[in-house]
């Protein structure tokens, strides 16, 4: 009620829908003097106004009633300011439902004002749910947080725990292997069979490779191992390759080497894939 | 909008993300002295490998019993001696410094192309990739060896259109 009447009074400040109700303007306070007006000898101040206005809506406590009874007691003019909200209000209750034909003027006025009160209802529900919607985004994001911490945190255990290898360790070593491969073959190559052919043809000696990771050759590649060393001779025999192709054949040179089984000499050849 | 949440998300990650990145470089900064070797220590730490490239015309017969080495062979007599033949030149002698994991493609014997590139230095070995191709660009060779500081790889190769033998004597330094 202290809010209608609040608006009322800013809306039909020196209209004449104020004079209807009450010759003297129950509503007029010192502000709405202009000039030339004489001033009241008695006056009540806004803040009288308010303190009434609360006592007739009923709003307040014991202290709000106490210093409004002791108002109008002392003072004939909030008696009478009391009686014209006492009677503002009757008549506002009383013609609610016909206000538009007993006063079309300012039943706009009105409407507005319960518009505004409804777009205040409007924005507290709003504002509700949106400290509601930020409550749930808050939880949220503080669990994805805490998500994305242990995440992050397993995750740098697992690395820093993680086999590494600085200057040639077995991640780098595979990964250039790999670059190296790529490069040279465009492929992943097969690894080198190493077989000593006996006369029958049988495979015979074992050669450790300890030296050598794979190889490949453009043309027959015999492998000389030598005594003590961890790199074998190789031969690559690309002249019997080029002679095959022609009319007539040449035996391979025989390459003779040791380390074998039993300190024994023989032939050996490689299969590498061409 | 809630902000303080995002807040602490954001400093939650960065500190995560220090530790992770201080981890890191300490790691990086320690792991060189776990080098045990001299020699894996220098190129690991030099991040650069030394190599020892010789190129040897292998000339004459491989029947002859005289064999003649020249100067500068000596060390891989032993090894050059299991080729057909009896005549060996030394054409051609350099060191070339190749960072790890780079490669590098050096000229040798006239035309042909080596390309050598270092997978590893660890432990007293050097992992090498070679990759040996002849003037027209036919592959010769191309193996991955482990080299121990100071030893030689020897690998050659004939022709028909030369009757000459092309030997490669390589080492890690």
């Amino acid at each position: 009620m202290t809010k209608i009447i609040q608006s009322l009074q800013k809306s039909c400040r020196g209209s004449r829908w104020v004079g209807r109700f009450s010759k003297r303007s129950c509503l007029r306070s010192p502000r709405d003097l202009e000039p030339g007006d004489d001033y009241p000898t008695e006056i009540l101040t806004e803040k009288e106004e308010l303190l009434l206005m609360r006592y007739c809506d009923g709003e307040g406590g014991l202290f709000v009633r106490w210093r409004a009874n002791r108002l109008i007691r002392s003072r004939a003019k909030a008696q009478e300011f009391l009686g014209d909200m006492q009677l503002c209000g009757d008549a506002v209750r009383r013609q609610a439902g016909g206000m538009e034909r007993l006063l079309p003027a300012s039943w706009s006025i009105v409407t507005e004002v319960q518009r505004g009160i409804d777009k205040q209802r409007w924005v507290r529900d709003v504002t509700d749910r949106g400290i509601g919607a930020r409550r749930f985004s808050a939880e949220f994001l503080a669990r994805l947080g805490w998500g994305m911490t242990g995440a992050l945190t397993a995750a740098s255990v697992l690395l820093v725990m993680s086999p590494r290898d600085q200057g040639g360790g077995r991640t780098l070593e595979e990964a250039a292997n790999r670059d190296v491969q790529r490069d040279s073959h465009g492929g992943v190559p097969v690894s080198v069979q190493p077989v000593a052919l006996d006369e029958g043809g049988r495979a015979q000696v074992s050669i450790p490779r300890r030296g050598v990771e794979w190889l490949r050759t453009g043309g027959r590649t015999q492998i000389i191992e030598i005594q003590g060393a961890r790199v074998p001779v190789m031969w690559v025999s690309r002249a019997q390759r080029e002679t095959r192709t022609g009319s007539r054949a040449v035996p391979l040179p025989t390459v003779s080497f040791a380390g074998g089984p039993g300190g024994g000499r023989g032939e050996l050849s490689f299969r590498t894939d061409r | 909008m809630p902000v303080l949440p995002i807040f602490r998300t954001v400093r939650r990650v960065g500190i995560v993300c220090l530790l992770v990145g201080g981890s890191r470089l300490s790691a990086g900064l320690v792991a060189p002295a776990f080098a045990d070797d001299a020699a894996a220590k220098t190129t690991v730490e030099q991040r650069v490998v030394r190599l020892h490239l010789r190129g040897v015309r292998a000339l004459g017969d491989h029947i002859a019993t005289d064999r003649q080495f020249a100067s500068g062979l000596d060390d891989v007599a032993g090894k050059l001696g299991e080729f057909p033949f009896s005549r060996f030149a030394l054409v051609s002698n350099e060191e070339v410094e190749v960072p790890l994991y780079r490669k590098r493609t050096v000229p040798f014997l006239g035309n042909q192309l080596l390309t050598v590139r270092p997978v590893y230095a660890k432990h007293g070995v050097v992992s090498l990739w070679l990759s040996w191709r002849d003037e027209k660009g036919g592959k010769v060779l191309d193996t991955r060896v482990h080299l121990v500081p100071g030893e030689q790889m020897v690998a050659g190769t004939d022709s028909d259109r030369t009757r000459h033998g092309a030997i490669l004597v390589i080492s890690a330094r």
